[in-house]
């Protein structure tokens, strides 16, 4: 069931109803069971895989926990890493690596019919293995106590808010919070409630909207224009994942807050940044967190001089851009996500100077028209990225690398006049635009004026009501 | 003066009182000076659907007043709940919130109240694209200004929107009646009942159907269901058997917008604040045009024909509504409508014969009050009258407006 469906609000609704009226340690009880229920609606064949994992990693950092001898220990971890992974590369990446070996193998004229499956992608895969896994590697790293106790870890890791599209929690920050009796304050409350009607907002409206605009752009085998309109194509893309994802994020972490719980901030102000490491800093922030403490820096950081640190940086963002989807297109971007950042290193070292970050503040004028003409071509290069990262999503009929050249072909040539869908891709880029520049305040609505909150509610309902689409559109980053 | 709430509230009434006060005293003077100039370029604006400018133009100075009105009342509740929340220290802290929701609620009473007005759906009338939905609500809120004159509302899909100009008709009918085209696309037996009660027809309104099989056999298109349905046109449904032949998704959507206007008139207000209609958002996947084939056409429509329940549901549908029309004294004029020669060729003999004798039939619900012309009363259309295998094209249509005139002509003298 998704968030925008009205079985999911009965749903919530019989939910809350229960766990406000429940004691702590029937709440988790209660939150399993729900968490569950909301996962088997999407297909109940898939319970037993999240079954699975789950008492995998339990028992691996149960044992991990007693288990002094390193080669054991190393087992126990080996262990949880082949069964996340391997169930990840299963369903996710089969069928890619064998139909790219096939093709390696026919380029050096072997023939090779390997067998590809039809196997459907369990939701949400991606994110609670990335968060198990993380569990059981913290467990070893001795930074935290295994959970003895089997109903909380499930309900850390199923917790159904964040479960199939993330934010991905660390066991440090949402274990204890399973754990702990929870208190629900007023001002929680009110910013859950909020949360949950801005990330309403940012997905039947920003994102659906521009949706209808993206999908008519991209998924006809070519862009539909001859000329730099094509940009709008790639801002209508680039606003809708952003309202998408991030009005997950916000119902997430909304819903999350209604039940007493903190999640972490997903996004901020991705195209608000003038370089690569500001934008990871921003955007999917769990998962940028994730790959740079699990990835980054075990394969040593920028501890080994610069062609290490630059090996690193690409090697964790194609493993990024694959954690996105078994495709080229999104092994490309991760490959475009990883040079940026290399380059944004080169040129720090040729120009000598500390990393300019868009948090600290330009100074003067020249340094505010500076900072924002970087932030403006930062997020043109970010929406070159976003057009490999559509194109891999195209329907299989057409060709993702058509599609990505005939948009390079013509995002350079000047329009003779705007095409009509300026206007819907500018009003609502810059609602977007606008919600990212006041990020923070979301989280301090139970502090804004009592006027400002209620301007601000009524506008969002009668938004969502007169501008949503309210047509059966899942989220982007369910298929991840 | 400092400008608080309070202050703005205050002017805003006596704005209104003053409004209204000069609206009595010289409105229509105002309506008709203003007529006087502006009268031929409002009918032309209005593509047809002005009787009298005098009276469109006082009209709209009363829905702009109204909707002032309510607007200032529900200010003013607002206002006055918003003080009355600081006295209770339960929800005092959220009062925020629940101004909000509020708000929210008071916004949908004024949506719900602009949009039984002209003025309301003029503003959201685009006149480069077709909302059918802001056509049919100025027309509704348009039907009370056609004067003394006899109303004749000319009901049902665009087979009828297709066939009769209802701008001819008044052209050759305007000393007499007034008529306007209150159809849907692809409205059937049960869509037809809920817009006929949306409709609110009065007492000796003339009402003409002109339908077919297709309005009675076959799959419904759920529009009208999705943008009119009422709670009362849910229970009839419920009660004719009719829910399994209804998008469950349209009497959600049906439902919700009686209960949040703002959500009902959601398409139209995209299109104007986002000129969503203007931006594709979809391609055009037909090949370049060669002349349909017809015959292939037909064949493969006319085996989903079918008589069942679904067409049962539907006929007993579009009986109720006659019925409530004959209690409403409205005069009936059925029109079996005509369909392509390809279609009735391929159309099961029994389907065409079930529903002649049906339609036929509907004469005895009323024998004064409901009329029925029959075939011989138009021209036999061929093949070269239709744009397709349902719809006129423009010549047809001007020959059957202009037989339609004549016999609605020789019911009008007949009437009085």
């Amino acid at each position: 069931m998704v968030f925008n469906s009205l079985v999911f609000l009965v749903f919530l609704t019989v939910v809350l109803t229960l766990y406000y009226r429940l004691p702590h340690r029937w709440q988790n009880r209660m939150l399993v069971v729900a968490s569950y229920f909301f996962y088997g609606w999407w297909d109940w064949r898939f319970l037993g895989l999240l079954l699975f994992t789950t008492f995998i990693d339990y028992w691996c950092a149960r044992y991990l926990d007693q288990e002094t001898r390193i080669t054991h220990r190393k087992c126990l971890m080996a262990t949880s890493i082949a069964v996340n992974l391997g169930v990840l590369g299963f369903f996710k990446y089969f069928n890619f690596f064998a139909e790219s070996f096939g093709k390696v193998l026919h380029s050096f004229g072997m023939r090779a019919d390997l067998p590809t499956l039809h196997i459907l992608l369990p939701l949400g895969i991606s994110f609670y293995t990335f968060l198990s896994l993380s569990y059981t590697i913290d467990v070893y790293r001795g930074k935290l106590k295994a959970e003895r106790n089997p109903v909380d870890f499930m309900a850390y890791v199923s917790f159904f808010p964040h479960l199939v599209a993330g934010p991905i929690m660390r066991a440090q920050d949402l274990l204890p919070q399973c754990k702990n009796p929870r208190t629900i304050c007023e001002a929680q409350v009110l910013t859950g409630i909020w949360l949950c009607l801005q990330g309403y907002f940012k997905k039947v409206v920003i994102a659906d909207r521009l949706g209808d605009i993206a999908t008519w752009g991209f998924d006809s085998g070519a862009t539909p224009f001859v000329d730099a309109n094509s940009w709008l194509l790639l801002y209508a893309f680039a606003f809708q994942i952003y309202g998408d994802f991030s009005g997950y994020s916000d119902i997430a972490r909304g819903l999350a807050k209604l039940m007493g719980f903190e999640l972490v901030l997903n996004f901020k102000a991705p195209y608000l940044v003038n370089n690569p490491a500001a934008f990871w800093r921003n955007w999917h922030i769990s998962l940028s967190t994730w790959l740079r403490d699990y990835l980054y820096i075990p394969l040593g950081g920028n501890r080994g001089g610069s062609l290490l640190t630059f090996r690193n940086l690409m090697l964790t963002m194609l493993l990024g851009g694959l954690w996105h989807g078994a495709g080229l297109a999104f092994l490309a971007w991760g490959l475009y996500q990883g040079i940026l950042l290399v380059l944004q290193r080169c040129w720090s070292a040729v120009t000598g100077n500390q990393r300019q970050t868009s948090d600290e503040p330009a100074q003067g004028p020249l340094g505010r028209i500076g900072k924002a003409a970087g932030i403006v071509i930062f997020f043109h290069l970010t929406c070159l990225g976003w057009l490999l990262f559509r194109a891999g999503t195209v329907p299989p009929e057409f060709s993702q690398w058509d599609v990505i050249r005939s948009f390079l072909q013509t995002l350079w040539i000047p329009p003779q006049s705007l095409s009509v869908h300026v206007w819907p891709v500018a009003l609502l880029g810059g609602c977007a635009l606008l919600l990212q520049w006041h990020n923070e305040a979301a989280d301090r609505f139970a502090e804004w004026s009592p006027r400002l909150q209620a301007s601000a509610v009524a506008l969002a309902l009668t938004a969502i009501a007169t501008l949503g689409v309210f047509e059966g559109s899942s989220f982007i980053y369910f298929q991840f | 003066m400092r400008i608080t709430c309070k202050n703005l509230l205050a002017s805003c009434g006596i704005l209104l009182a003053l409004g209204w006060l000069g609206l009595a005293i010289s409105g229509d003077a105002i309506s008709q000076a203003l007529a006087a100039r502006l009268g031929e370029k409002l009918r032309a604006a209005g593509d047809g659907v002005i009787a009298d400018p005098t009276l469109f133009i006082h009209a709209r100075m009363v829905e702009i007043l109204w909707i002032a009105t309510v607007a200032v009342i529900l200010a003013l509740c607002l206002a006055w709940l918003w003080k009355r929340i600081d006295g209770i220290p339960r929800i005092q802290h959220s009062k925020g919130l629940i101004m909000g929701f509020v708000g929210f609620a008071a916004v949908n009473i004024l949506i719900g109240t602009c949009g039984n007005t002209a003025a309301f759906w003029i503003v959201l009338h685009d006149s480069q694209h077709m909302d059918n939905l802001v056509r049919y609500q100025i027309k509704k809120s348009l039907l009370d200004e056609s004067g003394d004159r006899r109303r004749i509302l000319i009901v049902g899909n665009s087979q009828a929107n297709r066939s009769i100009d209802e701008t001819m008709i008044n052209r050759s009918l305007a000393q007499s009646s007034w008529t306007t085209e209150m159809t849907q696309p692809g409205a059937r037996g049960f869509d037809l009942l809920v817009l006929g009660r949306d409709m609110h027809p009065q007492s000796g309104d003339i009402v003409v159907f002109y339908l077919s099989e297709i309005s009675f056999h076959g799959m419904s298109s759920g529009i009208v269901v999705a943008d009119f349905l009422k709670f009362g046109d849910f229970l009839t449904a419920v009660q004719l058997d009719g829910l399994p032949w209804i998008s469950p998704g349209a009497i959600r959507s049906g439902l919700s917008g009686r209960s949040i206007p703002a959500y009902r008139f959601r398409q139209p207000v995209t299109n104007r604040l986002l000129a969503w209609q203007s931006v594709p958002t979809s391609h055009d996947t037909a090949l370049p045009s060669a002349p349909p084939d017809m015959q292939a056409m037909a064949k493969n429509w006319a085996p989903t024909l079918r008589t069942d329940d679904a067409s049962q549901f539907e006929r007993k549908s579009f009986e109720m509504l006659i019925n409530e029309l004959i209690a409403q004294d409205c005069e009936v004029i059925l029109i079996p409508a005509h369909l392509h020669p390809a279609l009735m060729r391929e159309m099961d003999p029994l389907v065409a014969g079930s529903f002649k004798d049906w339609f036929n039939g509907l004469q005895k619900l009323d024998s004064i009050r409901v009329t029925l012309l029959g075939p011989e009363s138009f021209f036999t259309p061929t093949d070269e009258d239709f744009d397709d295998l349902v719809h006129f094209n423009e010549q047809a249509q001007k020959r059957f407006t202009h037989e339609l005139s004549g016999i609605l002509q020789g019911v009008l003298n007949d009437g009085g």
